[in-house]
């Protein structure tokens, strides 16, 4: 994860250089961080394969469960 | 005789008006009125909308006055935040300062269907920019300035449906409509002490509205009562060929006055709330145990948050593709904002389709467990309104951890927040109660049940005259 972390920032702070400031590649670099968190822990949750990523809208249409 | 209109529920207005006591014209302009009056105090508007709203007016009147009345909503003055398209050349800023003039040639489905309801769009309300998606820290994030609580200015409406809670609080508007991604409705509902209903996803068409993210965004009222956003959602939900996830069937609204039954309280939900919060909470369910067995339930172990965040993140990187690619966050109010959109830009497809698969998991367990019951029943917020200057992540205790926003807007489970009492600094605090998908019918009418027993949603706020100076 360090690895990608440091490749995010570079690409990123590349690609637009607008972000060229240096209290804002700090601030960016937090922003990454907590992504990088988010993202391990969900890599890290176990899911068989056969659990697919369903359609959005179709699977929230709960029209069954009416009141 | 007009200042007697504030605050009247929707039928009070409704009926006055079919018995021609106030009439069309009358009742927008008291609102307009007092919107021009009172809003610079709140930061509440970003427009008035005057010359439309008396023209939609007049043909209302007439119509009145020869006995043909729309429907409950007929000449009933509304404000909407400011992230629903609106034509006539009313500019839709989107709380932002890079699109102040930015004027649409069509309008929101939401919008099109109040007005054939007979509701007079008055005032497009203040939002945080780009609805908060940009990963906000703090009320200064809109071009329009913090947008205060009614109940005391140096503290927070909430965000990001910001005006459209201190509208309502404030009597401005009779009723407001707001959005939610997550927290967006609820927020300003427990803050400014109005009732603010989340709708099922899909409940209402959201052609027209800023997307933030399109699996998760929804639409719905902020009013005085969960009767109002009852009235509301049956004339603003349906089917809309112009968004593919709007449902088939129309809402109709039914009060259920004799339900009884269950509600379960996460445990999760509750522990990590202000004492104060958590003593009105225990006072609810004193209240609504005349009606309900109450039973703490423990809810499987899933990343709820993170989930839901690396969706919401993933899915607003692709919105805002080509305003991060031309550098339009540089011109967002709050620091933070002008930052946060490039983290999101380096999400990989695969943890985007993990998160969807964890959601198909989460959905899978947790439909079931509440199913046992008639709803779920939590604090709105962990804590009453902050301060008008203060980081509202780092001053919330346990602010970071929301876990019925999480589920509730991840499974686009519908959830109405109501008052539920003050805190010892007279703030008001907020009851949630969510439910399965479709059940708004059920939460409402669990919430008009506890609406009947206690005052909370019928105190407003005392001193609304403008301080010295502002508003002239």
């Amino acid at each position: 994860m360090e690895d990608e972390l440091k490749f995010s920032l570079d690409f990123i702070t590349n690609k637009y250089s607008l972000m060229a400031d240096e209290e804002q590649k700090i601030a960016l670099k937090e922003s990454l961080c907590q992504l990088q968190k988010d993202v391990s822990i969900l890599r890290d949750y176990p899911l068989s394969y056969e659990v697919s990523a369903t359609s959005i809208f179709s699977y929230l249409n709960h029209s069954e469960l009416e009141d | 005789m007009m200042s007697d209109l504030i605050y009247k529920p929707i039928r009070e207005l409704h009926s006055l008006i079919v018995k021609k006591k106030i009439s069309p014209i009358e009742l927008t302009t008291t609102f307009l009125d007092r919107l021009e009056e009172l809003s610079p105090v709140y930061n509440s508007v970003v427009t008035v909308v005057r010359n439309t709203a008396l023209e939609e007016a007049k043909v209302l009147e007439k119509e009145a006055l020869q006995g043909n009345i729309r429907g409950l909503l007929h000449g009933i003055p509304y404000g909407v935040k400011d992230l629903l398209a609106t034509k006539s050349g009313i500019p839709t800023t989107w709380g932002a300062e890079c699109f102040k003039k930015r004027c649409f040639n069509y309008e929101a489905t939401v919008i099109s269907k109040l007005r054939l309801s007979g509701a007079v769009l008055i005032a497009k309300l203040a939002m945080i920019e780009l609805a908060g998606g940009m990963g906000y820290y703090q009320p200064n994030a809109s071009f329009t300035g913090p947008c205060k609580n009614p109940w005391n200015i140096e503290t927070w409406s909430g965000g990001s449906s910001s005006g459209s809670g201190s509208a309502v609080g404030a009597g401005l508007v009779p009723f407001a409509i707001g959005s939610e991604t997550w927290g967006s409705i609820l927020s300003p509902a427990n803050n400014c002490g109005v009732t603010g209903l989340r709708p099922t996803f899909g409940r209402v068409s959201r052609f027209g509205s800023m997307p933030l993210s399109w699996s998760l965004d929804k639409i719905g009222p902020l009013a005085l009562s969960s009767d109002d956003c009852g009235i509301v959602l049956e004339n603003i939900s349906g089917k809309d060929p112009n968004d593919d996830s709007s449902q088939n069937e129309i809402f109709k609204y039914s009060d259920h006055p004799s339900i009884k039954g269950k509600l379960a309280v996460i445990t999760e939900a509750v522990k990590e709330a202000d004492t104060d919060v958590q003593k009105n909470f225990i006072e609810s369910i004193s209240v609504l145990k005349t009606w309900f067995d109450i039973e703490e339930i423990k809810i499987p172990e899933f990343p709820y948050h993170e989930t839901t965040r690396i969706i919401m993140l993933s899915e607003s990187a692709s919105i805002f593709e080509d305003f991060t690619e031309q550098g339009l966050a540089d011109t967002l109010t709050a620091p933070e904002d002008k930052y946060g959109p490039y983290a999101r830009t380096s999400i990989l497809a695969k943890d985007y389709i993990k998160a969807l698969r964890i959601r198909k998991l989460i959905n899978k367990e947790f439909i079931p467990i509440i199913k046992n019951f008639n709803a779920v029943i939590a604090p709105t917020r962990n804590s009453a309104a902050t301060g008008i200057s203060e980081n509202f992540r780092g001053a919330t205790k346990g602010s970071g951890k929301d876990v019925m926003g999480a589920i509730g807007n991840l499974l686009g489970l519908p959830a109405v927040s109501i008052p539920n009492g003050f805190t010892t600094n007279k703030l008001p605090t907020g009851l949630q109660i969510m439910g399965l998908p479709n059940s708004e019918n059920t939460i409402l009418s669990i919430a008009n049940k506890f609406q009947n027993e206690v005052p909370w949603h019928k105190y407003h706020p005392g001193n609304l005259t403008p301080p010295d100076g502002v508003g002239e």
